[in-house]
């Protein structure tokens, strides 16, 4: 397991999206100069407000938009594997649970068969055996989410990029997905970035949050979460010093500092 | 004794509710009788609009006679075929203008002057050009089909769900599984639409194919019979016609229950 786990450096990385005008095409920056390391192992949060470029970066880490400026290097090499977990579920439609989890197996190399024991186990892993035969469409979000986590598992990724992955679901479900995330954290020790604009979650989740500017985006500032592990979601929202640390995430964001100015 | 006729009347209504099907034979059956009713009571009414009765006899002698099959068959493959290469054409076009914005801009104004053009009237002109067979029809089946499946082409892949795409790139697909996972999947829904409203549009160009010239074919048929005043002739092919939709129509009915099995509700209406 722990050769499995990457670090991550990025490195003064900025994004720029072309933007089509009616007449002309412009540049417009939505990430940057941004720089942060994570460990392996590490949870990390990144929290800003809305549009300040927290999808942006994530997915200019995973390599699926391209980087104006700035690199970004993933410890175990440029093989890395990357689990992403979309705000959406982003399984596909047309594919069952079972066959989700399978393409995510084949994807990574996994022969048919193989690949179908192994989805079976970890849809057992996360609770899901029967809904194997379902389609996403027949599945509750909370079990949409938990089938989302299983491919990403499935795909065995040497860092979770998880960009709002729990935003969609109400308070009671997100609780459950997020302990049940926490436990398979506890498990596998891996290293996650994990993007959400909501203060709680961050520090309930990470061992550090970065909270960045309004967009273009820039990391503004970081604060260390010094909570003990395992952590379980619903009673670390009331352990000693979580007031304290939500508080000073809060008075860090921009929104809060222009309302004080 | 009113209560009684009432709650009759109510389990009739309930009956048709729950069998809209059943309703719809029914109709079916009242047409047909008023037409034949019609046909018997208004003097000159069988020889101007003909009579079930006629179109069944008729029906009759034309299967034994080998007339249905001989006139049906050119009809089935030009409609067949148009269908497909309509299918063919557009989705290359389609997937073309939507890759690429230099051929969408290049193509555009193009495929709208062909869409906004009645194509009907290029019945004459292919069937000068391609002759009076099967191929002038097939194309101008393809004429009428193809704009149709390239607009639904078109408008499926900008509707292709980007984090779809973005989670099999994070997960290293290439090109040929992004296209079998992702792309082909997104499109189905969109090409059965297509197909569709294509079905009643092949029809349409191979029967005016027919009507300008051909030597066989329903449409054929319908100018034969008119020539010499035979309404129950031409009712008769324009009756086979309407069978042949709805059995095409069907067919697709009965795919797309098993290819959108995933739907919440299999149904697809088209733009
Ligand atoms: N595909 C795109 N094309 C052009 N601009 C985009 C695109 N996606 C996002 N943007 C812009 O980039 C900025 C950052 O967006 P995003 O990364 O989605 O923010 P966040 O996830 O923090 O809400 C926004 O101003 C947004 O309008
Ligand atoms: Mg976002």
């Amino acid at each position: 397991m722990d050769a499995s786990r990457s670090s991550l450096v990025v490195k003064n990385v900025s994004v720029r999206y072309a933007q089509r005008g009616a007449r002309q095409v412009s540049d417009l920056p939505a990430v940057t100069d941004v720089s942060f390391s994570v460990a392996a192992g590490e949870f990390v949060a990144i929290v800003g407000p809305s549009g300040c470029g927290k999808s942006t970066l994530l997915k200019a880490i995973a390599g699926l938009l391209p980087l104006a400026s700035g690199n970004v290097a993933f410890g175990s090499g440029e093989e890395t594997r990357v689990g992403f977990v979309f705000q959406t579920d982003a399984l596909l439609p047309w594919s069952t649970a079972s066959s989700n989890i399978e393409l995510a197996l084949r994807l990574a190399g996994a022969s048919a068969t193989t690949a179908r024991t192994r989805a079976r186990a970890l849809l057992a892993h996360v609770g899901l055996e029967h809904a194997a035969e379902l389609f996403p469409g027949q599945l509750s979000g909370g079990m949409r989410k938990r089938v989302a986590i299983a491919r990403a598992l499935a795909y065995d990724p040497a860092i979770f990029l998880m960009d709002e992955s729990f935003s969609a679901l109400d308070a009671q479900t997100r609780i459950h997905v997020g302990n049940f995330f926490l436990s398979l954290l506890a498990e596998s020790q891996q290293t996650v970035v994990f993007v959400t604009h909501d203060i709680e979650e961050a520090v309930v989740l990470a061992d550090r949050v970065l909270v960045m500017s309004r967009g273009p985006g820039r990391i503004e500032c970081e604060i260390t979460v010094p909570l003990p592990r395992p952590r379980d979601y619903h009673t670390t929202r009331f352990a000693a010093g979580f007031d304290d640390l939500r508080r000073r995430v809060w008075t860090a964001l921009p929104a809060l500092q222009e309302m004080a100015q | 004794m009113r209560r009684d006729a009432r709650s009759g009347q109510r389990t009739t209504k309930a009956l048709l509710r729950s069998s809209p099907h059943l309703a719809s034979w029914i109709l079916a059956l009242a047409l047909i009788v008023t037409w034949q009713i019609a046909a018997d009571a208004v003097p000159g009414m069988a020889s101007l609009a003909s009579s079930p009765l006629l179109v069944t006899q008729r029906l009759i002698t034309m299967t034994e006679n080998g007339d249905l099959w001989h006139n049906l068959l050119p009809t089935l493959e030009e409609t067949i075929g148009g269908l497909l290469l309509g299918l063919l054409v557009g989705i290359c076009g389609g997937v073309l203008m939507a890759r690429s914005r230099f051929a969408a801009t290049v193509l555009d104004p193009y495929v709208i002057g062909i869409n906004g053009l009645p194509r009907v009237a290029l019945g004459p002109f292919f069937v000068v050009w391609f002759g009076i067979g099967i191929l002038s029809k097939v194309l101008l089946a393809v004429s009428i089909v193809f704009v149709v499946v390239l607009f639904n082409t078109r408008e499926g892949i900008e509707s292709i769900d980007h984090d779809l795409v973005d989670a099999l790139r994070s997960m290293r697909a290439n090109r040929w599984q992004m296209l079998r996972h992702v792309v082909v999947p997104s499109l189905i829904p969109w090409l059965l639409a297509a197909t569709k409203i294509g079905i009643g549009l092949a029809l349409t160009g191979a029967v005016v194919g027919e009507l300008v010239g051909a030597s066989s074919g329903l449409g054929w048929y319908i100018t034969n019979s008119l020539n010499v005043i035979d309404m129950t002739g031409a009712v008769t092919a324009l009756f086979v016609m309407a069978v042949v939709a709805m059995v095409m129509y069907y067919a697709v009915l009965l795919i797309e229950r098993r290819m959108l099995a995933w739907r919440p509700q299999a149904t697809v209406h088209a733009r």
